[in-house]
């Protein structure tokens, strides 16, 4: 569970689902909540879960944004595709802890009703508000099913009254407390889209400085930021390359507790660390 | 008439009454004219209304390929003005006659390097040759680097001016002083006509050359490129022809990129030049660029002023009765396809629904050369499938393609272990074409198969100049 880059996908569009998963994107997202107008939230959610059903995602895991929990679509979003081939939902505008609990007992309701393995449908929700960036701790240890947390930068500004800029610097502390929280909690931390779709730079500058933060992934809008958003939160070369000789030092040393590479100690977390870049990246995918 | 005298001849004309009188324009002749300014194209016009004008009638029209722009001549067959056509593609109002019968004759499809073939050895007799010209001197020199409407290689030109029985230069900028690049010599030049214009240079990048593509076309760009790095070609002094289209003005940042870091160089790049081809000139990840076609007016600069950048007339492009033709030289060709089936036959001429909607250009002549052919190629159009069992119009029989890309994954030709093995290697996953047929289908369905009457409306020739296919009326 690793992903880069999850990418939006509007929910009422087949011609961009049925392509979805050639993009690379480690993950994405049917969206059926803000891309979908109100009077088309019926037919998105058949086509989204006729989609799932149909549609061979190649690998790609696939998520749901359902309609958020106050609003009336969120169960009927549930149900639609909570039997298919979906890793889960993600729920939008989530600012406490209770609607947290509401979402896991909703999904552990609807995989009893439809005889699913408990705990097979996981979630994500998206930080949205003040209050919610001040209930993330509590929002993480609502449930062992929540795997991670979001970052929505649009309508935290909104919410804030402020404007939200290219370089981010009034999201700063946002984004922090996001990562920090989730890192904390042993749960994953993706930051906010960026909107600028035709500025590659912008966008690596804000990679750059979600990474800073301990955000493990980002939100991306278009699939022409995929790539760049992969490889800015992907390891440098240099990295994996320390990971494999790592890994192989520790191998020839008999798998020691600690040991000492190159001058550093390497204990069990740091192997911890370089094993898991060099399964995710070591390796070879051609030149 | 001593020498003197021939100097002393005026070739140029400033109307076409004057002109016709001269050059003595005669019902049932074969004219012809080349298709470099493409979508801005207006010498055509010019010259035929004035044609229909005098009221000759019965002429075949031979044209390198017909554009949108050329819609004008659905009138022409009405009015018997044109009653033939061989082209490399058709498109708009006459492809449509052409399918619904409303042609005189079957339209003859010809590839380029075919087209070279058959002017060359004598099935193509054209009795004059119109051709567009930026530039034009007194003495009939011409090319198209010069004047307001540049627009690059003059290649297909040059060809029809050294064959036909008479040459028309058509151009709007006559220079005072001896052309310094001359494509085109006094000495095959019978006349030049001066027209107001001879068309919009902007056209030139319309149609299937925009370059502005979707994300999709960028998914297959990566994955032809990726393919092309790991075929295992050595690309060092290799030579590519990459096409136009937002595929490969993609595939060519990759590669320029991929070669630049490694310090290698394409030995040259051929056919359709575009802007990225002559950027990678400029960056010297290739050695030298042979441009039959410019796809990009920018390249009149180029051609001008960098030695490396050849102009070169379709016979050295691919004539296959020509055994230095460029295309022979060729390690890796990327092509585009509207159809491909699963015996890797490709269309690119015919749509899905059977209707005209490309142009052969120099697909037939290319894969046929070419040590690798690359299909490049989106999985579906629309809601219409790119693969078939069976292409509705053989184009490029299959046995000339190699590789197959899409942005749902790449096949391989079963008999191309070499490349299967090189592309595994690497750890790129490779396809049966079958298996992409699955995929595609399983989006699409199963394709209706499309009813025919048995009337030709059109001949498909192979370079060869036999019958590759035939296209028919459809019901």
């Amino acid at each position: 569970m690793f992903w880069r880059s999850i990418m939006y996908v509007p929910g009422n569009t087949p011609s961009m689902i049925q392509s979805s998963m050639i993009y690379g994107a480690d993950a994405i997202v049917l969206d059926l909540e803000d891309s979908v107008e109100e009077n088309e939230k019926d037919s998105a959610r058949n086509l989204v879960s006729y989609a799932l059903k149909m549609l061979d995602f190649s690998g790609t895991d696939v998520f749901v944004r359902t309609n958020s929990v106050d609003s009336k679509h969120f169960l009927k979003d549930l149900a639609a595709v909570a039997d298919t081939c979906i890793y889960g939902i993600r729920v939008p505008k989530v600012q406490k802890a209770e609607e947290i609990i509401y979402i896991d007992q909703s999904i552990t309701k609807i995989e009893k009703e439809l005889g699913l393995p408990a705990g097979k449908i996981k979630f994500m929700v998206s930080i949205e508000s003040a209050l919610g960036v001040l209930n993330i701790k509590e929002i993480c240890l609502a449930s062992q099913r929540l795997i991670g947390i979001a970052f929505g930068a649009e309508d935290f500004t909104y919410d804030m009254s402020i404007k939200r800029t290219k370089e981010g610097k009034e999201l700063a502390f946002a984004r922090s407390v996001l990562a920090l929280t989730a890192r904390a909690c042993g749960k994953i931390a993706i930051d906010c889209v960026f909107s600028d779709t035709k500025d590659s730079e912008g966008l690596k500058k804000d990679c750059e400085t979600a990474k800073s933060f301990g955000m493990t992934g980002k939100s991306v809008i278009h699939p022409g930021q995929v790539e760049a958003v992969n490889e800015l939160f992907s390891p440098s070369v240099q990295e994996v390359d320390q990971a494999r000789r790592v890994i192989e030092q520790y191998e020839k040393l008999g798998c020691p507790g600690v040991f000492s590479f190159e001058g550093n100690m390497v204990d069990l977390p740091v192997l911890k660390k370089y094993q898991r870049i060099y399964e995710l990246y070591g390796r070879d995918k051609g030149e | 008439m001593n020498s003197t005298d021939v100097i002393k001849v005026n070739k140029v004309f400033n109307s076409f009454e004057e002109l016709f009188k001269q050059i003595q324009i005669n019902d049932g002749m074969t004219i012809s004219f080349h298709h470099h300014l493409r979508e801005g194209d207006n010498v055509m016009f010019q010259v035929l209304k004035s044609i229909q004008k005098i009221g000759v009638k019965g002429v075949t029209l031979a044209c390198t390929s017909l554009m949108n722009t050329h819609d004008f001549i659905a009138d022409m067959l009405g009015d018997g003005t044109v009653s033939k056509i061989q082209t490399s593609g058709l498109k708009g109002k006459l492809a449509c006659m052409a399918l619904s019968g409303e042609m005189p004759e079957p339209v003859i499809f010809r590839s380029h390097g075919s087209r070279a073939r058959a002017v060359s050895d004598g099935e193509l007799k054209v009795d004059i040759a119109f051709i567009a010209a930026s530039a034009a001197d007194i003495f009939g020199n011409a090319n198209a680097l010069d004047g307001p409407s540049a627009f690059g290689s003059l290649g297909y030109g040059v060809w029809e001016a050294k064959n036909a029985k008479k040459t028309v230069i058509v151009t709007d900028y006559l220079s005072q002083s001896i052309l310094r690049d001359i494509s085109i010599s006094q000495s095959y030049t019978d006349a030049v006509m001066i027209v107001p214009s001879i068309g919009n240079t902007a056209g030139v990048k319309a149609g299937s050359l925009k370059e502005k593509g979707n994300p999709r076309d960028s998914v297959i760009a990566s994955n032809v490129a990726n393919t092309i790095i790991n075929c295992g070609m050595e690309l060092d002094q290799s030579a590519i022809q990459m096409g136009s289209g937002s595929v490969s003005l993609q595939v060519g940042r990759h590669l320029n990129g991929y070669m630049k870091e490694r310090g290698k160089k394409f030995k040259f790049g051929l056919g359709g030049i575009t802007q990225d081809l002559i950027d990678m000139l400029n960056d010297g990840t290739v050695d030298s660029l042979l441009d039959v076609q410019s796809f990009d007016p920018k390249a009149c600069y180029s051609i001008k002023n960098n030695k490396n950048h050849h102009e070169i007339d379709v016979n050295t492009y691919a004539n296959p009765l020509n055994k230095s033709s460029a295309v022979n030289f060729l390690d890796i060709a990327v092509l585009s396809a509207t159809e491909i089936d699963t015996d890797w036959n490709v269309n690119v001429l015919t749509g899905s629904d059977g209707s005209i909607i490309g142009a052969i250009g120099g697909h037939q002549d290319v894969a046929a050369a070419s040590k690798i052919t690359i299909i490049a190629a989106p999985l579906f159009r629309n809601r219409i499938g790119v693969i078939r069992k069976k292409v509705n119009t053989v184009v490029t029989p299959g046995e000339n393609v190699d590789i197959l890309v899409t942005d749902f994954g790449i096949a391989v030709k079963e008999s191309r272990q070499d490349i299967i093995k090189s592309l595994t290697d690497k750890g790129i996953k490779v396809l049966k074409i079958e298996d992409l047929y699955k995929k595609c289908i399983s989006f699409t369905s199963e394709p209706r198969t499309i009813s025919f009457t048995d009337k030709v409306a059109g001949i498909v020739q192979a370079p060869d100049g036999k019958v590759q296919d035939y296209i028919y009326k459809k019901v």
